[in-house]
């Protein structure tokens, strides 16, 4: 018996900036859900991981509840609008969850803040923040929970990332 | 979506409704798919379970690769495996949705802080283990004493629509008989009932 992995709900994942993530986790053969409005866009992105990974286990969903329901991890980016009743749907469901916020290194939006919101909306979430380089697979890791830290640096570490450095509070 | 927990608990101890939102804070909702494991032999088990809906088995799978049940856990009922739970030491065996399933799972730091703040759930999983403690005696007796027939027929009468939910080679492996002694069994308990 392998070991269990986490399964992974990615809400708006498909932004070519982020495909690396989404495939090498999918390759690393954790099982991901993508909840989006648009399945066909979900759709292309799943066939494309499947050709190059035919064991990988994907699902796409519309309702971002039962996804985060099934989830044990939740990922959002930096480009998804944190709309207040998408937030009220998967509060209950994603307590005591990981909930990573995704954005590139280099970000100009203001992650802090945004992240500050989010971790209001979800209180008994553990949020941690993952800054990418869209160049190199290297990320850097943020949060206040040392567990979801480590959880999250497990899992990319695992997907094939080197993970640069971990700072225990949320960051800019 | 814990109304199930809150209804055990309250059929054992009282617990203010205070204590029970405080409580909800710390369970992790988790659905999960019919087949899927939510532990696997070697892992440690991070959480112990409450089955809101559906039905979990536990097995350890021994060297020559044949299936051994444990447990059949089913609605209202808790699932872990204690000493890896509690020990942080690597499970030795598995535990796996035969159907689709609704858990509730607690961490070992949120159980400690939960039973720290609620005294009430302190009682409550005191019974509970308790409970646990003498059926899990009483099945080894069982084991020794009691005979293939009467191990079959203890299993329908705690878990009355179990037959209609597990596949038979599971039911033979929780008893610790083969497949072909428990068709004969139910075989010569219809023949009675005729």
């Amino acid at each position: 018996m392998m070991a269990v992995k986490q399964t992974i709900a990615f809400i708006d994942a498909a932004d070519g900036l982020y495909t690396v993530l989404v495939k090498k986790l999918a390759e690393a053969n954790y099982p991901l859900l993508f909840i989006s409005n648009d399945g066909h866009k979900y759709q292309q992105l799943t066939d494309q991981i499947k050709s190059e990974s035919p064991n990988a286990d994907i699902s796409i969903t519309d309702c971002a509840e039962e996804g985060c329901w099934e989830a044990d991890i939740i990922a959002l980016f930096d480009n998804t609008t944190l709309e207040k009743k998408l937030l009220d749907r998967i509060r209950v469901v994603a307590t005591q969850k990981v909930v990573i916020y995704i954005s590139t290194i280099n970000t100009t939006s203001p992650t802090l803040n945004k992240a500050k919101e989010l971790q209001q909306m979800l209180p008994n979430s553990k949020l941690v923040q993952l800054f990418h380089n869209p160049v190199r697979l290297e990320l850097l890791v943020a949060g206040a929970s040392q567990e979801a830290i480590d959880l999250v640096s497990v899992i990319f570490e695992n997907a094939g990332f080197t993970i640069t450095e971990k700072v225990k509070s949320l960051r800019h | 979506m814990f109304e199930l927990l809150q209804q055990k608990i309250t059929e054992v101890v009282s617990i203010s409704d205070e204590d029970f939102e405080f409580c909800k804070t710390l369970f992790q909702p988790k659905k999960l798919r019919k087949k899927r494991f939510i532990l696997g032999e070697g892992d440690v088990c991070k959480y112990t379970i409450f089955l809101e809906k559906g039905l979990l088995r536990s097995f350890k799978v021994d060297e020559k690769g044949a299936e051994h049940v444990l447990q059949f856990s089913l609605e209202g009922w808790w699932c872990a495996d204690l000493y890896s739970f509690f020990t942080g030491v690597p499970s030795n065996y598995n535990i796996e949705a035969l159907e689709d399933c609704e858990l509730l799972l607690i961490t070992k730091p949120s159980w400690d802080i939960l039973l720290e703040r609620v005294p009430a759930l302190e009682r409550y999983f005191r019974i509970l283990i308790q409970n646990n403690l003498i059926v899990t005696q009483r099945r080894l007796m069982g084991s020794f004493s009691e005979t293939a027939e009467e191990k079959y027929n203890n299993l329908i009468q705690a878990f009355p629509d179990i037959l209609q939910r597990v596949p038979q080679h599971m039911i033979a492996s929780y008893i610790g008989i083969s497949r072909e002694t428990l068709s004969r069994i139910r075989g010569q308990m219809a023949i009675r009932k005729e």
